[in-house]
């Protein structure tokens, strides 16, 4: 076992798919000489050469090269830099690459990977700083996962490049910068795909949290501790297809529910988990399920503003207090 | 070269700019830079009321 930060995760999961097999590439921009903006790929165009592709600053031209590449054999891995740059091209991932298997009846497969920067905080302002899972949870055919922490993402991204279909890797720039570690087994090992993870067991409301808001649960949850309120910390981990099972089983335990959403609170992941739950599982329910989203407005760039737009601790410790109340 | 330099430059090959003017214009912009990059830093931070202004007209 050894620890490492989840900027080194991203790196030795890409760097060991691709040792592993010939067919992976790497393409984006500025993926060469900074292995990307945030440094997540550096080291791999030294070693990998010509798979290691830098491309123009056209996502469209990217998506269509990732879509063609993957239906004729290769399994390509893009990069996406940020979150809202997706709908440039938005139609080559809802046509091209989620629809075409579908509509061969089975006949083509497009084992692609898109990794994508998300999540506010840094002062990166509107367009770079978007968490756009329900956008992309719209999709069928679109497996998507968003790791919260390094061993999650390594043990992810390995699947998700293994995996014989699009998977939409999100990772949160703040979980990029932080110091936080995890213990890696020194051996090869993969998460399974669509399979949601406890990250704390407790007793009285259960929290669904996604992506960095994990760890506003977990702060939370000791912070609740101390009051006497056991909270059960559930990370999806996979958003499509997401683990109805896992959050089920946690609400029949505990009979409430919130949840933790780094997005515009309208038609967000918190949207589709509570309508799931309210479907599938409304007679374990104790109280109205609670939602702890961003306001519907675009991400302010002022550091206060954005303050004040990013669900917060504080705001969990307010929602599940009234609940367990 | 950034697309701003090789601009300026075919414009004053093609003949419409002169090195003098295109200088003319950059102290301008720049002198308009600083003076928002001043105001701003002068400036108190907005109220956490403000993040839900602006979305529509």
């Amino acid at each position: 076992m050894r620890e490492i930060t989840y900027l080194k995760a991203i790196n030795e999961a890409v760097d060991e798919e691709m040792a592993r097999d010939p067919a992976v590439i790497l393409m984006g921009q500025d993926v060469r000489k900074w292995g990307a903006p945030l440094g997540e790929f550096k080291g791999l165009y030294e070693k990998y050469g010509e798979r290691v592709l830098d491309t123009g600053i056209s996502e469209t031209a990217m998506l269509g090269a990732t879509a063609g590449s993957a239906a004729t054999g290769m399994r390509p891995i893009v990069h996406i830099m940020f979150g809202e740059f997706l709908g440039v091209c938005l139609s080559d991932i809802r046509c091209a690459l989620t629809k075409t298997r579908y509509m061969t009846g089975g006949k083509t497969r497009f084992p692609a990977t898109i990794m994508t920067y998300t999540g506010a905080g840094r002062s990166a302002a509107g367009e770079h700083s978007a968490c756009p899972y329900s956008l992309m949870m719209a999709t069928p055919g679109l497996k998507i996962v968003v790791p919260a922490t390094p061993y999650d993402a390594k043990g992810l991204i390995k699947s998700a490049i293994r995996e014989d279909n699009p998977v939409q890797v999100f990772y949160h720039v703040g979980l990029i910068f932080s110091k936080m570690t995890s213990e890696i087994p020194d051996e090869d090992f993969t998460l399974p795909i669509g399979k949601a993870d406890i990250k704390r067991e407790g007793s009285d409301v259960t929290v669904v949290a996604i992506g960095l808001m994990v760890h506003r649960a977990l702060a939370a949850a000791d912070r609740l501790q101390e009051k006497g309120i056991s909270i059960e910390v559930v990370d999806p981990r996979t958003l499509a297809p997401l683990d109805r099972q896992t959050i089920i089983a946690s609400v029949k335990k505990t009979g409430k529910l919130t949840i933790m959403d780094e997005e515009p609170k309208t038609q967000s992941a918190s949207s589709e988990i509570a309508a799931m739950v309210a479907e599938e599982a409304f007679d374990c329910l104790k109280a109205p399920i609670k939602r702890i989203c961003a306001p519907d407005t675009p991400i302010p760039f002022s550091p206060a503003l954005e303050r004040a737009w990013m669900p917060e601790e504080e705001d969990l410790i307010e929602a599940v207090s009234e609940l367990a109340g | 070269m950034d697309p701003i330099p090789r601009f300026r430059k075919k414009l004053i090959e093609m003949g419409p700019l002169t090195d003098a003017a295109a200088d003319e214009i950059h102290r301008e912009a720049a002198a308009e830079v600083a003076e928002a990059v001043r105001f701003a830093s002068e400036s108190p931070y907005p109220a956490p009321e403000e993040v839900l202004t602006d979305v529509y007209a």
